[in-house]
């Protein structure tokens, strides 16, 4: 009963504390807006979808074949079929172009050689068409960079195509005329429109359905799932961090004079801390499918992660707690100890859109318990198993035992 | 002089406290490392950092066996390939992230397309993240060119047979390869190619891929950004611990004047975040190779201004804060808000063209922008003048607020 007491106390001073209350949940809120914000999500365009940025492009097109070729290209970079907003200026001179970019008033200049039609149409030689970039950005240029590509690889196949068949015509003893090069040219094209009206060459899935989804929005789902684990277990060091203050303010001596056992505190200050986290997840997973439109996967799934997540964020509170002297040493431990754990656990997420990650980022991030609850988290949202996550909530069941017997061991060391 | 004593006895105090070295330097460098290996920014120069694609090529065509060949050659993708594992274990890797992605060629690849029929390679790649999205651009050349030299073989081979027969079933097969090994040849210099170049760069460096070699370019300016407002709380606390303990309007019975003890709070500040800003472009130089010595005095100028503005940004905490508590939730939602829109995170170039805008109401941005002209771009003092009298601006600014909100006495 004691116990109760102790626990409905501190959970009463936690939903009066007006900087727990912040660290719980608006900050996590604040974070993941501020994500939907900065991807777009907010206004404009469908509801809840991500805004591509526009991406500025200086178009030099120095080609000086009366066939156009080059045009070609300016138009296709042009046409409203490019499913990206581009803004092209056509400049005519490339220095100039370039300087823009150096200016930062445009992410790419593409320069089209004064030889790009003559290539086209004469045998031999070759041409290369510029892309000049400002190497702080990353993803226009590889935009601009793959439709151009898409362009000239289209170009260099006709010609290819049409100098082959004509090759291989001569090399067999056939004849060929002006109309067998329009017929060849003619069914390349017509080829490479059926790929386009067929979507394309691949077929793009993910692992777990048939369709290929919005890598935007599932970052920012990720951000949320980060911040959540992230903030609850800040909430269950910050619960558990009592012990220490009532330790300084000195009710926890007077709380021995009375006959409270004195194991009953440091259960009633865990079963508040697992009662505060259980009810800052259950707000912010309510809040992210109501407001975000997140999916968290089956309500029996999100359920299991919510206690695996509530009772590894109180004993890594506990474990936590136990390794202060004083409460002075808290800030060091709640801004140091559990934004470092915090960081290697979501060490996943900040890598997200990264092309060059590491593999043992994955790793790393299961040296510590949030690694476990995230990647239980990830299990629930993609539709995994139910044996993938009692899987996952095993291990972080396990990690919860251990920091909680160290935890509680150095306790009860200390106030004996 | 006054105010020089004040500053000192104030970063005395900081020295004193361990999280003031937890804060403004093992924190930072431990992100900026922890960052940089996250984006390969550890590995060895011999060591494979391509993407791994998991392959499975049901295809028994020689034009599928092409395909594996270019992939194989791929400066992008590096072949997982696992004969005993079966599809839906592999679909599970890439689930779980050990495979970038997993490319399966069906059966009838080769015949399919020789037929004129679309016959589409099928790629699994996981959402919410870039190394799908760069498997899958790097698979979409490949594809479309091996597309290309298929249709070439089919047309070649049709074209004779316009103008003539083939002796038999062997003979016409004979002349579609030849094609088709026509077609490879000629794919291997194709009329026109991509050169990319870009600002700050050597003639002699110009590629056909897009090449960030240092990890750390967006990672060490943004934790320097970052962890100075993080390293503000220690600074702030002292000025709502002298204003609780009454130690401020003590000093006001002194000589010192009201000016001089915001002023010399405000020293105190700027030192702390100059010298911890300093240290981390040290260690980011020696280091993490990034050449914040291409250009010395714009490297100086950038950071001085962030330490002016990030220092008047602590003494505006100082004076808005009444507790302790209160210093930490303020240092931390900016550090959150002003890193967040400011991009030091995730670069302003992933966010909407109005969130750029909007982002650069974050010093954070400008002063990102100060050292991605200097690191990234290869800039100069001249690349360093906008983003400095920027954050010289919010400098201001942020002192005047501080100035005009400032409390001596506890309420």
């Amino acid at each position: 009963m004691k116990t109760i007491d102790i626990a409905l106390k501190d959970l009463l001073q936690a939903f009066r504390n007006r900087t727990a209350l912040v660290f719980m949940f608006v900050v996590p809120i604040l974070v993941t807006a501020m994500f939907v914000f900065l991807f777009g999500g907010f206004g404009g365009g469908d509801e809840g979808a991500a805004e591509i940025p526009t991406i500025k492009v200086q178009m030099v097109n120095l080609d000086e074949g009366p066939e156009g070729f080059g045009n070609i290209l300016v138009e296709g970079l042009e046409s409203d079929a490019i499913p990206i907003p581009i803004e092209i200026t056509k400049v005519v001179n490339p220095d100039k172009a370039r300087q823009t970019v150096d200016n930062q008033d445009a992410a790419v200049a593409v320069i089209i050689p004064a030889n790009f039609s003559a290539v086209m149409l004469q045998p031999g030689g070759n041409a290369e068409v510029e892309i000049y970039h400002d190497p702080t950005l990353t993803l226009g240029p590889s935009i601009i960079v793959s439709i151009v590509n898409g362009f000239i690889d289209g170009f260099s196949g006709s010609k290819i195509t049409v100098g082959v068949t004509i090759e291989q015509l001569m090399a067999s003893g056939q004849f060929f005329d002006q109309q067998e090069i329009e017929t060849i040219l003619a069914e390349y094209i017509a080829a490479t429109t059926a790929l386009q009206d067929a979507g394309g060459i691949l077929e793009v899935r993910s692992p777990a359905g048939t369709e290929e989804s919005d890598m935007i929005s599932g970052i920012i789902q990720m951000v949320m799932a980060g911040m959540l684990i992230f903030y609850a277990y800040f909430t269950g060091a910050n619960m558990i961090q009592s012990v220490m203050k009532e330790d300084d303010e000195g009710t926890l001596q007077r709380l021995f004079t009375t006959p409270t056992p004195r194991r009953s505190i440091l259960y009633g200050k865990f079963i508040a801390a697992c009662a505060t986290v259980f009810i800052q997840a259950l707000v912010l997973f309510i809040f992210g499918s109501l407001v975000f439109d997140f999916r968290w996967g089956e309500p029996l799934h999100l359920f299991l992660v919510v206690l695996g997540i509530t009772i590894s964020a109180s004993t890594f509170g506990v474990f936590l707690i136990s390794l202060l002297k004083s409460s002075k040493q808290a800030g060091i431990a709640m801004g140091g100890g559990l934004t470092l754990a915090g960081m290697i656990g979501m060490m996943r997420i900040f890598t997200v859109g990264a092309p060059t990650t590491s593999q043992a980022v994955k790793t790393m991030s299961f040296f510590v318990p949030h690694g476990w609850a995230l990647n239980a988290l990830i299990t629930s949202m993609e539709g995994g198993s139910s044996g993938q996550i009692l899987f996952d909530i095993g291990i972080l069941m396990i990690w919860s035992l251990v920091l909680f017997l160290i935890g509680n061991h150095r306790f009860a060391r200390r106030f004996v | 002089m006054r105010v020089l004593d004040l500053a000192l006895k104030d970063l005395k105090q900081l020295i004193q406290d361990r999280r003031t070295v937890v804060f403004l330097l093992i924190m930072p460098l431990g992100f900026t490392l922890l960052f940089g290996f996250a984006f390969g920014g550890f590995s060895a120069g011999e060591e494979d950092t391509r993407l791994p694609l998991g392959f499975v090529n049901q295809g028994t065509s020689q034009y599928a066996q092409q395909f594996e060949t270019y992939l194989n050659e791929s400066v992008v993708v590096r072949l997982v390939i696992d004969d005993e594992a079966t599809v839906d274990e592999l679909k599970e890797m890439v689930a779980d992230e050990d495979l970038a992605g997993l490319l399966v060629i069906p059966q009838g690849y080769g015949s399919g397309l020789m037929s004129g029929q679309i016959t589409k390679p099928v790629l699994y790649i996981s959402s919410g993240g870039m190394n799908g999205e760069t498997v899958k651009a790097a698979i979409n050349v490949i594809a479309n060119r091996m597309f290309s030299m298929v249709t070439t073989a089919r047309i070649s081979t049709e074209a004779y047979e316009r103008k003539a027969e083939f002796s038999d079933g062997d003979a016409r097969l004979s002349y579609q390869e030849s094609a088709f090994e026509a077609a490879i040849s000629a794919w291997e210099e194709p009329p026109l190619n991509i050169l990319i170049t870009q600002t700050g760069q050597e003639r002699e460096q110009e590629s056909e891929t897009l090449d960030y070699d240092n990890a750390f370019i967006h990672s060490s300016p943004g934790m320097i950004l970052q962890f100075a407002i993080a390293g503000l709380m220690g600074a702030a606390d002292i000025i709502v611990s002298e204003r609780k303990s009454r130690s401020l309007q003590r000093l006001l019975t002194t000589a010192i004047s009201r000016a001089q003890i915001l002023l010399g709070h405000y020293l105190a500040m700027f030192v702390m975040i100059f010298i911890q800003i300093l240290v981390l472009v040290i260690f980011g130089q020696i280091f993490l190779r990034l050449d914040y010595l291409n250009a010395p005095f714009a490297t100086l100028l950038i950071t001085v201004t962030i330490s002016m503005c990030v220092a008047a940004l602590g003494l505006l905490i100082g004076a808005l804060a009444r507790k302790h508590e209160h210093v930490v939730v303020l240092s931390l939602i900016p550090m959150f808000v002003l890193a967040g829109l400011g991009g030091a995170w995730v670069p302003l170039e992933y966010t909407s063209d109005i969130v750029q805008a909007v982002g650069h109401i974050s010093p954070v941005a400008w002063g990102m922008d100060g050292f991605k002209n200097i690191l990234a771009r290869g800039q100069g003092i001249e690349a360093a003048w906008l983003p400095a009298g920027m954050l010289v601006l919010f400098a201001v600014i942020f002192f005047g607020v501080a100035v005009w909100r400032f409390r001596f006495e506890e309420h």
